[in-house]
């Protein structure tokens, strides 16, 4: 029998003399995955960095460390970094690493427009971010609303980077999409059918059909913004006899800007999905559901972006149906919440690092999940739209959520990628910090909303009952930087002294772990034939695989 | 069978050993998408529509603007001709 690992030489590929030009030309799926993670942790920090400065300045009443334009620049980079270049280019980075490992596949289908969509979104990223320096960053707020990014509200160039980079961006997310899907659908391994991949690659490939529908809105949209400012159309500005309507941006935005949620929580949940089984030595419980559910989210994500504009003065019917619409999609997702509690329900529980950030993330997503719920509601979300409420769901929902996923597969799958551990005590260590200082920094905000504070003001007068929680939230931002740092350091500790790794440190099931860490190049020196769902139980177990019982 | 760390490997085809190609390097995914840049830089300086605005800022905007077009579409047609190594 032929095993994977082997010294093959491979044909195509050249190595090159030199370090940065065989990074610069890289076609192999997980050196760009690298890439991508390494870019968007670098990303993660300067996003980090505006969210202090902004903590800094709402720390009491009265405050004026910074000034209210850059405040305002601050406000907006935070959450277009955060959103463009640090969560969607971070969960690509997984997935192009371990999607062609996952389903026994030698490459993306497509690798050049692979290392494509990489550069894309990493010139993109500088390109916004370059406005730094001439003091005109985007200041409209992530969502960019018309119209305030019509010339006469926002003469400088802010919103001309905003509506470029946002192109080029948009350009990488559909390369790298278009790779994902046709990968996962043409270049599966023999017997890996669609009912044996891993969860990770349902996520992954519904997020990429999420990209694909959606994408194209918000670059539409951003063009559009780009001629009213250059050609004199008028697609948003208000009273000319054009026709044009601000509230047609929040349609394009938002039809983009929902799906985009689950664009950002999907392969996080895929993640999870990979590791809490492995951490309690149990095959996830119901498949079937965790798969079919992924589908359900997808399809209704795209009928529920007006509920983000209850109070645009959209008609009642309309109110009545994104209302409704917004309800719905909650029931899928807590089939999956539902799914992992009876995966780790009688299990052999293994707290490592990894699950602790799973466990994390199913507690800290279903929380923000519940005030989603709460939002739906039309009259209650007149009351908190635009509060700090709002600024707490979401951080619940994408940094309790995604970003404890991220870790949970940061940690789960480093062993895999560098053929070294991260060290579990600083794991353990940073994992706490991070989960006290997120809880101390974000749940403070649904009270703060709740009495009446504004996101994205500038300051505050004294009196209001605000002062105390805010300047707990600064302190736990201050926390949270703490953890981020002991991750840094851990990496870089784990990669000179870290505990060699091997090929399946935590007894995983599925196939990048029947590779070497790292895996070569052509990651299998024959292409396996898969016969269940775990194929690496199958083999480590023969007495009791799960192709007999039908999986 | 082991694979060297303890872990069996599944099963795999029983046919010949194969060759395996992987697609080569290249430069053109990194200059087509820094190109792309290019030109975006040149519209980011492009007068807004009705602005007064002197002749070098239109010059400076519209050069920078036809460098990055001329370099995606050299990219664009070089990566297109590029041998694939066999």
């Amino acid at each position: 029998m032929a095993t994977y690992a082997g010294a093959v030489a491979p044909t195509g590929r050249r190595f090159q003399n030199s370090a940065l030009v065989d990074w610069i030309t890289t076609s192999d799926h997980k050196k760009i995955g690298i890439l991508y993670i390494v870019t968007s942790f670098l990303f993660f920090f300067i996003g980090g960095v505006e969210a202090l400065l902004l903590r800094i300045q709402l720390t009491r009443a009265n405050l004026q460390i910074i000034s209210p334009e850059l405040f305002n620049q601050l406000f907006t980079m935070h959450g277009t970094t955060m959103v463009f270049l640090v969560v969607m280019p971070i969960l690509a980075g997984f997935a192009n690493y371990l999607v062609p490992l996952m389903i026994g596949a030698r490459d993306m289908a497509f690798p050049k427009i692979n290392a494509l969509g990489y550069w894309f979104f990493l010139f993109g990223g500088l390109f916004i971010n370059a406005s730094f320096i001439f003091g005109q960053a985007p200041n409209a707020g992530w969502y960019n609303y018309a119209n305030q990014t019509e010339l006469q509200f926002a003469p400088g160039l802010n919103e001309d980077f905003w509506a470029l980079g946002i192109n080029i961006l948009g350009v990488a997310s559909l390369a790298s999409a278009v790779n994902l899907v046709v990968t996962i659908l043409k270049m599966r391994a023999p017997g890996m059918t669609m009912n044996r991949i891993p969860l990770f690659c349902w996520t992954t490939l519904v997020m990429a059909v999420l990209i694909l529908g959606a994408m194209p809105s918000l670059t539409t949209a951003s063009i559009e913004i780009f001629f009213d400012r250059h050609l004199g159309t008028s697609f948003f500005q208000v009273g000319t006899s054009a026709g044009g309507d601000p509230i047609l941006w929040q349609h394009l935005f938002w039809f983009f800007g929902h799906p985009e949620v689950y664009i950002l929580i999907l392969p996080a949940m895929g993640m999870i999905s990979e590791v809490l089984p492995v951490f309690s030595r149990k095959p996830v419980f119901g498949y079937a559901f965790v798969a079919w559910s992924t589908v359900a989210i997808g399809f209704l994500s795209f009928g529920v972006w007006a509920h983000h504009m209850f109070v645009a003065g959209l008609p009642l019917v309309a109110q009545g149906f994104f209302a409704i619409t917004s309800m719905v999609i909650a029931v899928p997702t807590a089939v999956k919440i539902f799914n992992w509690l009876g995966t780790i329900w009688g299990g052999a529980l293994n707290l490592k690092t990894p699950m602790l950030n799973a466990l994390a993330f199913v507690a800290m997503f279903t929380i923000g999940g519940l005030t989603g719920v709460m939002v739906a509601v039309v009259p209650f979300d007149w009351q908190v739209s635009a509060s700090y409420f709002i600024v707490a769901h979401f951080h619940y929902v994408l940094f309790g959520g995604t970003m404890f996923g991220v870790f949970a597969g940061t940690y789960f799958w480093f062993p895999k990628i560098t053929g070294r551990m991260l060290d579990e005590r600083l794991g353990k260590l940073q994992f706490w910090i991070m989960f006290i200082g997120f809880n101390v920094t974000f749940f403070p905000m649904h009270i703060v909303g709740m009495l009446g504070m504004s996101r994205r003001i500038y300051t505050y007068p004294a009196g209001l009952g605000w002062d105390g929680f805010n300047t707990i939230e600064t302190i736990g931002a201050f926390v949270i930087a703490v953890g981020a740092a002991i991750f840094a350091y851990n990496v870089w500790y784990s990669l000179r002294h870290g505990e060699v790794a091997g090929d399946n440190p935590w007894g995983a099931f599925t196939l990048e772990w029947a590779t070497p860490s790292p895996p070569p190049v052509y990651n299998f020196k024959q292409i396996p034939v898969v016969r269940s769902r775990r194929p690496v139980w199958d083999t480590d177990h023969p007495e009791d695989p799960d192709w007999r019982r039908g999986h | 069978m082991t694979n060297g760390h303890g872990t069996p490997t599944p099963t795999v085809t029983d046919e010949e050993e194969e060759h395996i190609h992987l697609p080569g390097p290249s430069w053109w995914p990194f200059a087509l998408a820094l190109f792309l840049t290019v030109a975006m830089s040149g519209l980011t300086i492009l007068p807004h529509y009705g602005a007064a605005a002197s002749a070098i800022r239109w010059i400076v905007a519209l050069v920078i603007f036809a460098i990055g077009a001329i370099g995606m579409a050299w990219s664009i047609i070089s990566w297109g001709l590029e041998v694939s190594e066999a």
